[in-house]
């Protein structure tokens, strides 16, 4: 059992995907199927790493920000406000969670370099933050989005030389896969809001610069990274149904992160 | 005779005082101190691997028995012979080393047998984790080096660590648990 459990395959695609589904059709009915990418998220941190936060290393806040990005995408979409500012609270919440999470990094380097790696990481997760909350009352968009940068970013970690960063964001790839299926299977869009579009921004912001930083990661994959989320707001005919925008959104959003994953692949 | 004894007291006391004095500091040779470090590997064979770059001073004083050891690893300098294995160790999988680039050893008692140290309790801090480690002395020279004649002196010791005590827990119990550290150590008098 034990090895069953420490397969690879396991911790970072089956057990990930079976928690989405399960999550995604249970919580539907709540509107909380947003919740899958916790879901997943968190089965794969509880089989390859833990919930231990001492000491926190940036793994450690990375971990701790998805959970808590997770409540409050809960909170948000409960108060069901439409604060005009609540986008800009979100980008500069997630702009000073990725300083945090790397700031024992970049303080190491030189003045000079320690900018420029500041200022292309915020630049990312800005981006990704305000792309991916654009696709909150969307979920076939954002579900797309999700599984193309969750992969892009998984995949590409791996080999970046990090396979913990890998498993982690290949399990919220997976997890918008499982969200995807139950739609495209149903026929219906499931619940989307913040609670889907937060936690996987901001997880996925800080998964790829992480891996840049601590790992071998080219800076040149986050800019095609970055391009996901804005493939998944290509325009498509407005007659075409769930089914048909879930499949094309997902074939784009994953032929970006195969490049991503071809430039990290070609560096090793 | 008056003049003899008051001679030979001076000079017993002057010795004593030198003996009891004498804490010699020693600065690590980094050419010829390494860590090394073996782990299962699916239990199928031990691999093992060294850390390039370590530096430190020690300090001993024979006489009195007492003596420090501070010692710093440079984690990046780690070698397993295998690029892509080193970058995958320095990664948050494992060393951290862009996080946590350095980890130390400084002790806090030595203990001896007569006038040689056997073995030395102190802390390792590693990954920003710190735990009391303790090295066994396996042997343990002091003198001259032949080759440039200043006093040097020569340290083999083992000490035995859990990573997951430090909060390296990636691929366990694939990967072992039980890390054994042998390290080498030279380090010149100042």
């Amino acid at each position: 059992m034990n090895e069953w459990i420490s397969h690879p395959m396991i911790q970072s695609i089956i057990a990930p995907f079976i928690a989405a589904l399960i999550a995604s059709e249970l919580f539907n009915r709540l509107r909380l199927s947003g919740l899958v990418v916790i879901a997943g998220f968190c089965t794969t941190v509880y089989l390859v790493a833990d919930f231990n936060f001492e000491p926190l290393s940036a793994i450690k806040k990375i971990i701790l920000s998805g959970l808590i990005a997770a409540a409050i995408g809960v909170l948000l979409d409960s108060t069901q406000n439409n604060w005009r500012f609540m986008l800009y609270l979100i980008v500069i919440a997630c702009c000073n969670v990725v300083l945090w999470v790397l700031w024992p990094v970049l303080q190491q380097k030189e003045i000079q370099e320690a900018s420029i790696y500041g200022i292309g990481i915020v630049t990312y997760v800005t981006w990704v933050a305000i792309l991916m909350d654009r696709l909150a009352t969307k979920p076939a968009r954002a579900g797309s989005a999700g599984m193309g940068l969750g992969m892009g970013t998984g995949i590409s970690a791996l080999f970046s030389a990090s396979a913990l960063l890998g498993q982690l964001g290949l399990s919220i790839g997976i997890a918008c896969s499982a969200y995807l299926l139950t739609q495209l299977v149903s026929g219906r869009p499931f619940f989307c809001g913040r609670t889907f579009t937060l936690p996987l921004s901001l997880l996925c912001g800080l998964i790829a610069p992480a891996t840049m930083v601590l790992a071998q990661m080219p800076w040149y994959c986050l800019p095609v990274l970055a391009a996901i989320p804005l493939v998944a707001h290509v325009p498509l005919p407005r007659n075409w149904s769930l089914r048909q925008q879930i499949i094309v959104l997902s074939i784009l959003t994953l032929i970006i992160g195969s490049a991503s994953i071809l430039l990290a692949w070609s560096k090793i | 005779m008056f003049h003899i004894t008051t001679t030979l007291l001076a000079s017993f006391f002057f010795f004593s005082a030198s003996v009891s004095a004498a804490t010699d500091t020693y600065t690590i040779d980094p050419s010829h101190t390494y860590t090394h470090f073996s782990v299962s590997h699916l239990g199928f064979s031990i691999m093992r691997g060294r850390f390039d770059q370590t530096s430190g001073q020690l300090t001993i004083n024979r006489a009195a028995k007492t003596g420090s050891v501070d010692v710093i690893i440079e984690t990046a300098s780690l070698n397993t012979g295998l690029k892509k294995r080193d970058d995958h160790l320095r990664s948050p999988d494992f060393f951290n080393t862009a996080e946590f680039p350095k980890a130390t050893y400084k002790s806090t008692v030595i203990k001896f047998n007569g006038d040689i140290p056997t073995t030395v309790e102190g802390r390792l801090t590693l990954l920003g984790v710190t735990k009391s480690v303790t090295l066994a002395i396996k042997a343990f020279k002091c003198g001259k080096n032949p080759m440039n004649q200043k006093s040097m002196c020569g340290i083999d010791a083992t000490a035995n660590i859990k990573r997951s005590d430090f909060g390296m827990s990636y691929a366990l119990p694939g990967v072992g648990d039980n890390i054994k550290l042998t390290i080498e150590v030279e380090a010149y008098r100042d």
